[in-house]
C-alpha cells in the first residue's frame, strides 16, 4: 500500500520541486520585485498614510478625514477637476480618433511609405514634452507676433487673447480652450503605431466577404474595421485617459495654471500644494482622489470597450 | 538536490542586482542640479524669493570694513566642517566663484573650519530638497534663503534664532526695519543679507524719442499712468510687471495707496480695502487701455525683463538684480522708488535674502554655523570678496553704490520698505492674490470683487 499526502499539506519534496522548477524564474524578477517594492509600493503606500496626516518637519499629526473632506470642499479643487475633466475628454476623444483617422489613411500606402509616415508620426512620443509646450506657448501667444495671432492678421481677425484670456467659453473658459488645443494637436504617436499595427493584422478575407456583400469604404470601416480594433481601441483610450488626467507640463509651462484658475489642473494642484506650500499630506489626499477617479473611469472604459469580437 | 547552472546565474545576477539597488547616492558635496549658476537678473523661482531678488554677479561692490565678531562664543573655538547649501550655486560661474571666494576667505581666518558647498536647484524642486533634508534632520549647517520662508520654517521650530548670537554692533549696524524682516514671533530666524527693493525701471531712451521727460522720484501714480499711456505706441507697451506666484512687483501699485495684505498683527486680511482697490484699479486701467502687453497675466518675471531689454516695455518693476543685465546691454534707464499714491510718501516692498541655521544637537557646530552666517552678511566679505554684495545690504556699514552707482536708487528706498507678512502659511496667501488680480486685470472681475475673493481663502487661513 502507498501511503499518499493530503494534496493540502504539501510536503518537502512538493516545495522541493516547486523551487526546482520555478525558482530560477523567481530569482530573476526578484530584482524588479524589490525595485517595485522599495521604490514604488512602499512609497505609495507611505503616501497614503500620509494622506491622513497634517504633515510637519519634526512630527506629523494624525487629522483622519480632514483631508478629503477638505478637498470637496475647496473651490480651487474643484475648479481644477472641472478643467481637468474638460481637458480629459477632449483631448482623449481627439486622440483616439485622429490615431485611428491617420492609421486608416496610411494603411493602404506602399510599406516603406507607411514605414516613414509611422515613424514621422512618433515623433511627438520622443520629444521632450517641455519644448513641444514652449513651442505652443509661443504660437498662441497673445501678442501679435504669436504664431497664430500672426496667421490671424493677415486675414484681419484678432489679435486673440488664448493662453491669457480667462473669459468663459463654450462651459470652460478661453485659456483652457487654448491648452486643449494645443494638446489635441498633437499627434497621438502610440496610438498612430498600435493602430498601425492592428490594421495589418485584420485578415483580408473579411474586408474581400464584405465586398462580396456588396460593402462599400464606410461601411467595411464600420462593420468590419472598427469592430476589430476595440481591443487597441480600449487600450488608447485608457492610457491616454490617464495621460490626461495627469496633464502637468503642459500648464505649467504655457500658463503657470492661470490666468487666474482657469488651467489649473489637478497634478498642477498636486504639485503646488505638495512644493510650494509643503502641505505633503493634502497633496498625498489630493494625489489619492485622483488615483481613485482615474482608476474608476479606466473601470467603466473596459466595461464599455470590452470586446466580444473574435476572428 | 542538483542545482542547475542556470539557477546559479539567476542567484548570482540577482544579487549583484539588490546590491547595485540598494546602494544609495552619497551625499552631495558637489553642486548638484543647479538651475543656474547664477541666477539671471531679477528671477526668482515660483514660490521661493520674491522678483527681483537674485541679481546676477557682475559688477564688484567697494564696502567699508565694518562689525565685529563677537568674543567668547563657541563658534569661534569650533574646529571641524560645516555644510552650506546654496541656491544655485554652480562652480565656475560667476555667482559661484564668489561664493568660492568666501569659503577661502573664511577658512582661511578660521583655521580647522572646513566648508562644503552644495548647489541646489533655484527652483520649488531645490527647495523641496532642502525641506527633505530639513526634515529628516541630514540638512545642512547653514543654507541662504528668502525671508519669505523663514515663518514656515519657524512655526516647525528648525531653525535656530540668531538672537543669542547677534551683538551690540550687529544690532547697531543692521538697519532696524530691515532686522524687522528676519522676525517671527518674537525671535530673529536668520542673518539678514540683503534687499532688492523693487523699483521702476524707466527706458529713458523711449522716453526721449517721444519727447517726453523722464519723472524723478517725486512722481505721482497719475504721472505715472499718464506716462504708461503716453509712452504706448507703435510696438511699445507702457508699462510690465509680472503679477505671478511669488510677485511682489505689482503689489507695489497697491502699497503705495496705503494698502497692506494683512494688518499690523497679521490677524486681519485688510488687501481689500479702498487703498488696495484703488491700487489694482490702476493696473486694470492701464490694461484696459492697452498700456500693458495683452499677456500680463501670464507673462513670466524674465519676460518682462527681456521685453524691457528689447524695447516692447517702456517701464517695467524689477529688484536690483536687473541692474547687471541692462548694464551689459548698455541701456539708458532710470530707476525710480514706486509712484507716490493715496499713502503720501514713497512706499515700496521687497525681500530678503538671509543665512539661515537649522537646529542641531551639535552645539558649538550651530554655534559656528552661525558665525558663518554673520560673516556672510557683514561688510567682512564684502572686504574679502569684491562683488559679493549684488543687491544693497542690510547693514549701514554696506554700501554697494559705491562702485556700482545704480544701486544708490535701491538704497535710498531701503528706509521705506514694505515686506510681505512673516506668517506661516503666507505661501498659501500669495498663491490666493496673484489670480485674483489675474482675473481684475483681464476684465473677469472688478477690483473690489477680486480683492474679496482673495480675503474669502485668506481669512480662514489666518485663523488657522
Amino acid at each position: 500500500m502507498t501511503a499518499t499526502r493530503s494534496a493540502a499539506t504539501p510536503g518537502p519534496g512538493r516545495l522541493r520541486r516547486f523551487w526546482q522548477r520555478n525558482g530560477a524564474g523567481y530569482l530573476f524578477v526578484a530584482p524588479s520585485l524589490l525595485f517595485f517594492a522599495v521604490f514604488i509600493f512602499i512609497p505609495l503606500g507611505w503616501s497614503f498614510i500620509l494622506s491622513f496626516q497634517d504633515f510637519g518637519f519634526r512630527a506629523s499629526t494624525w487629522v483622519g478625514l480632514d483631508n478629503y473632506t477638505g478637498l470637496l470642499a475647496d473651490p480651487i479643487f474643484r475648479q481644477s477637476a472641472v478643467n481637468t475633466a474638460i481637458f480629459s475628454i477632449f483631448t482623449v476623444g481627439v486622440w483616439v480618433f485622429v490615431a485611428m483617422a491617420l492609421a486608416t489613411l496610411i494603411h493602404p500606402l506602399p510599406q516603406r511609405v507607411r514605414t516613414f509616415f509611422r515613424a514621422a508620426y512618433y515623433l511627438p512620443a520622443v520629444t521632450s514634452a517641455v519644448f513641444i509646450a514652449l513651442v505652443w506657448k509661443w504660437v498662441l501667444n497673445a501678442n501679435p507676433w504669436g504664431l497664430a495671432n500672426y496667421v490671424l492678421s493677415i486675414f484681419g481677425v484678432g489679435p486673440a487673447g488664448f493662453i491669457s484670456d480667462p473669459s468663459p467659453f463654450l462651459g470652460a473658459n478661453v485659456a483652457l480652450w487654448s491648452v486643449i488645443l494645443s494638446s489635441a494637436l498633437t499627434i497621438p504617436a502610440v496610438g498612430v503605431v498600435l493602430y498601425s499595427a492592428a490594421l495589418a493584422a485584420i485578415p483580408q478575407e473579411l474586408y474581400e466577404a464584405a465586398e462580396s456583400e456588396g460593402a462599400g469604404a464606410l461601411a467595411k470601416f464600420r462593420y468590419v474595421t472598427m469592430p476589430l480594433l476595440k481591443p487597441v481601441t480600449l487600450y488608447v483610450a485608457v492610457i491616454y485617459t490617464i495621460a490626461a488626467f495627469e496633464v502637468f507640463e503642459r500648464v505649467y509651462v504655457m500658463t503657470g495654471g492661470g490666468p487666474g484658475y482657469a488651467t489649473h489642473t489637478i497634478v498642477y494642484l498636486i504639485w503646488r500644494t505638495g512644493f510650494r506650500f509643503s502641505e505633503y499630506g493634502l497633496a498625498s489626499a489630493q494625489a489619492f482622489l485622483l488615483f481613485i477617479v482615474i482608476a474608476t473611469i479606466s473601470v467603466l472604459q473596459f466595461r464599455a470597450l470590452r470586446s466580444d469580437v473574435e476572428y | 538536490m542538483t542545482i542547475r547552472p542556470i539557477t546559479i546565474a539567476a542567484i548570482g545576477v540577482s544579487l549583484i542586482l539588490v546590491v547595485a539597488a540598494c546602494a544609495g547616492p552619497g551625499a552631495t558635496t558637489t553642486p548638484g542640479g543647479a538651475a543656474t549658476g547664477s541666477p539671471p537678473a531679477g528671477t526668482a523661482p515660483a514660490g521661493t524669493e520674491p522678483a527681483g531678488t537674485e541679481p546676477a554677479a557682475t559688477e564688484p561692490a567697494g564696502t567699508e570694513p565694518a562689525g565685529t565678531e563677537p568674543a567668547g562664543t563657541a563658534g569661534t573655538a569650533y574646529q571641524g566642517p560645516l555644510e552650506w547649501w546654496h541656491l544655485g550655486y554652480e562652480p565656475g560661474t560667476p555667482g559661484g566663484n564668489l561664493v568660492d571666494a568666501a569659503v577661502t576667505a573664511y577658512e582661511g581666518s578660521h583655521p580647522g573650519v572646513d566648508i562644503t558647498v552644495t548647489g541646489l536647484a533655484f527652483s520649488d524642486e531645490g527647495l523641496a530638497q532642502l525641506d527633505t533634508a530639513i526634515a529628516a534632520r541630514t540638512g545642512p549647517d547653514i543654507f541662504r534663503i528668502a525671508s519669505d520662508r523663514l515663518p514656515g520654517y519657524g512655526a516647525q521650530g528648525v531653525l535656530s534664532p540668531i538672537d543669542d548670537h547677534l551683538t551690540a554692533e550687529d544690532t547697531a549696524d543692521i538697519i532696524p526695519n530691515l532686522l524687522e524682516g528676519v522676525e517671527f514671533e518674537g525671535q530673529h530666524l536668520a542673518w539678514p543679507q540683503w534687499v532688492p527693493p523693487i523699483g521702476f525701471y524707466i527706458n529713458n531712451t523711449l522716453v526721449t524719442d517721444a519727447g517726453l521727460t523722464v519723472p524723478d522720484e517725486t512722481w505721482t501714480v497719475d504721472e505715472f499712468k499718464q506716462l504708461a499711456q503716453d509712452l504706448t505706441g507703435d510696438g511699445v507697451f507702457g508699462f510690465a510687471t509680472y503679477m505671478g506666484t511669488a510677485s511682489v512687483n505689482e503689489l507695489t501699485l497697491l502699497y503705495n495707496q496705503g494698502a497692506t495684505v494683512l494688518n499690523e498683527d497679521n490677524t486681519e486680511y485688510t488687501l481689500n480695502s479702498e487703498a488696495g482697490v484703488k491700487g489694482l484699479q490702476v493696473l486694470i486701467d492701464l490694461f484696459a487701455a492697452d498700456a500693458m502687453p495683452p499677456d500680463s497675466t501670464t507673462l513670466a518675471l524674465t519676460d518682462v525683463q527681456q521685453g524691457f531689454i528689447d524695447g516692447r516695455f517702456a517701464m517695467m518693476t524689477a529688484g536690483s538684480g536687473s541692474i547687471s543685465a541692462l548694464n551689459a546691454e548698455e541701456m539708458d534707464y532710470t530707476i525710480l522708488p514706486p509712484p507716490i499714491g493715496d499713502a503720501g510718501e514713497p512706499v515700496t516692498v521687497g525681500g530678503m535674502g538671509t543665512y539661515a541655521v537649522p537646529m542641531k544637537d551639535d552645539e558649538a557646530r550651530m554655534a559656528a554655523a552661525h558665525q558663518l552666517g554673520r560673516y556672510l552678511t557683514s561688510a567682512d566679505v564684502a572686504a574679502d570678496v569684491p562683488g559679493w554684495y549684488l543687491a544693497p545690504g542690510t547693514r549701514q556699514s554696506i554700501k554697494v553704490s559705491d562702485t556700482t552707482p545704480e544701486m544708490l536708487a535701491f538704497e535710498e528706498m531701503l528706509p521705506f520698505v514694505t515686506f510681505m507678512p512673516l506668517i506661516e502659511n503666507w505661501a498659501e496667501v500669495d498663491s490666493a492674490i496673484h489670480p485674483e488680480i489675474q482675473l481684475a486685470v483681464s476684465g473677469q472681475k472688478s477690483a473690489q470683487e477680486a480683492l474679496d475673493a482673495v480675503g474669502d481663502v485668506v481669512t480662514p487661513l489666518l485663523g488657522e
